[in-house]
């Protein structure tokens, strides 16, 4: 349990603050943007597994070497993908030069992120997100307020959580994205 | 392999973490679900870290708001929370005419107008009485802590009898607790005179201003010109929020249980020496044991009206 928590520790603190850049990285090199989700948590995946045999040194590298040869291998296995899709791959220049350096945003810098998160959120459940957030409300005490159950609070909650977090880490959401509801079940390309 | 189902999952987990009636048999499904996994834990590892971050800027954010002289948004904020707690307020009437006395429940929190414009926001287990007249303006914590803004009146000084002190100013925003003899005042915006209730006691009267902390106990008063920072500290509990800083376990817990009827409880002296910091909600005294379970690998115990927390 020790190295587990060693392991979180280490891809929260290495791993997950590289997530902008390694999101713009795979969305510049994949043309199928419905998949860069997938695509993304894969990668993560594959370092976590593999920081579990043996920590990287270097982690900015082994990050972008690994979600390069995931894509690569994705490729390979698609037999409809083009062969040029996988040659661009394996021609992509050191990995170190095409990625921006890390920034680690400052509180401040978080802080806007994540009101710019909030705006965007529908009214309802931007609602939920600073009763319970900013007012410090419970979830029964949100849903009395508000009037609705609390099954409600906690689908708000969710859809709030998962939108605010992609603020937060600095992922420039696709414009697909917006409808929070129809997302899912609608075509991703535009 | 989906990751958008599995964010959903992860979020819904999340969610459903903050249930009040959140039990071991949900943390036992939850575990089994992110054993199930990698691409579990680290959809999950990766909202709550970032969760825990909405959290916790949310609540910088009322504070950064407050302390620059941007009125409207903590004005609203205040508001929205006067009227959401009012109804733990209780008004008693059948006092003698021109007084007014209200109280929270332990956990409460609510506002009170004044008749002159100010207004007096409790915190939880506190009472007050307060009277506002032509002549005089005049307010008795009698448990508790109260945050005030004081309409600027020249002609009627603002007083606030706390215990064995005097709080006594013209027009600004501080606030008073008391614990048992100690009074504590904090002062946001202006300047106070903390003095003793009886003018023949020995401690002298003090001015405080803006970014300071008295703290009075009996003959001594200290006075603090602690920061800004500090003082919207020891306010964050209009928030809704506790905020610690280097805080010894042993003082966070007695915090929590001003607002919550179920105690921490710490089981050894080695476990109350740990230091914190900070900002949790002050009504989930759960989640913040929790939280000391999973990042100091503290035994955490809920029981009905107790939780123990030891090595």
């Amino acid at each position: 349990m020790a190295e587990r928590d060693a392991l979180k520790a280490w891809f929260l603190r290495e791993v997950l603050p590289l997530e902008p850049a390694l999101t713009r990285f795979i969305r510049r090199n994949w043309s199928n943007e419905a998949e860069i989700a997938d695509l993304r948590q894969e990668v993560y995946v594959r370092i976590y597994e593999a920081a579990s045999e043996r920590l990287p040194l270097n982690p900015r590298p082994f990050v972008f070497a690994t979600a390069r040869n995931h894509m690569i291998d994705r490729a390979r296995r698609a037999s409809i993908v083009s062969f040029d899709l996988v040659a661009d791959l394996e021609g992509l220049p050191f990995v170190e030069e095409v990625v921006t350096p890390p920034q680690v945003a400052s509180a401040r810098e978080e802080l806007h992120r994540v009101r710019a998160g909030l705006e965007t959120l529908p009214r309802r459940c931007r609602q939920v997100i600073e009763l319970r957030k900013i007012h410090g409300l419970s979830q029964k005490e949100t849903a009395e307020r508000m009037g609705v159950s609390l099954k409600a609070i906690e689908d708000h909650t969710t859809r709030g959580m998962r939108r605010l977090v992609d603020f937060l880490l600095g992922n420039e959401a696709p414009p697909t994205r917006r409808p929070a509801r129809d997302a899912a079940g609608k075509e991703a390309g535009r | 392999m989906n990751a958008e189902r599995i964010e959903q999952q992860a979020a819904e987990w999340l969610a459903r973490r903050e249930r009040a009636d959140w039990s071991a048999d949900d943390q036992g499904a939850l575990d089994a679900w992110l054993d199930a996994d990698t691409a579990h834990k680290l959809a999950y590892w990766r909202l709550e870290h970032g969760w825990a971050k909405v959290g916790r800027l949310a609540a910088l954010r009322g504070a950064v708001a407050a302390s620059r002289s941007r009125r409207w948004r903590p004005a609203a904020i205040a508001a929205a929370i006067g009227a959401i707690a009012l109804a733990g307020v209780v008004l008693f009437i059948g006092l003698p005419r021109d007084q007014q006395r209200y109280e929270t429940p332990v956990g409460g929190h609510g506002t009170m107008p004044l008749a002159d414009g100010s207004r007096v926001e409790l915190s939880t287990d506190t009472r007050v009485r307060a009277a506002v007249t032509e002549a005089r303006r005049e307010v008795w914590l009698d448990r508790g802590e109260a945050y005030f803004e004081v309409q600027h009146d020249r002609s009627r000084p603002f007083v606030v009898w706390a215990g064995d002190r005097k709080v006594t100013v013209l027009g600004t925003k501080f606030s008073v607790r008391r614990d048992g003899d100690q009074v504590r005042v904090a002062v946001l915006e202006g300047r106070v005179q903390v003095a003793p209730a009886k003018p023949a006691d020995d401690a002298d009267a003090q001015i405080a201003v803006r970014g300071d902390i008295v703290l009075a106990k009996g003959a001594s008063t200290l006075l603090s010109s602690a920061s800004t920072d500090q003082v919207a500290r020891a306010l964050s509990w209009r928030r809704g929020m506790l905020t610690f800083d280097r805080t010894t376990l042993a003082e966070a817990a007695a915090e929590f249980n001003r607002y919550s009827t179920t105690k921490l409880v710490l089981d050894d002296e080695e476990t109350a020496a740990i230091r914190i910091g900070g900002t949790f909600q002050s009504d989930n005294a759960v989640a913040f044991a929790r939280l000391l379970g999973d990042a100091y690998g503290l035994h955490v115990v809920e029981h009905d009206d107790e939780i123990v927390i030891s090595r």
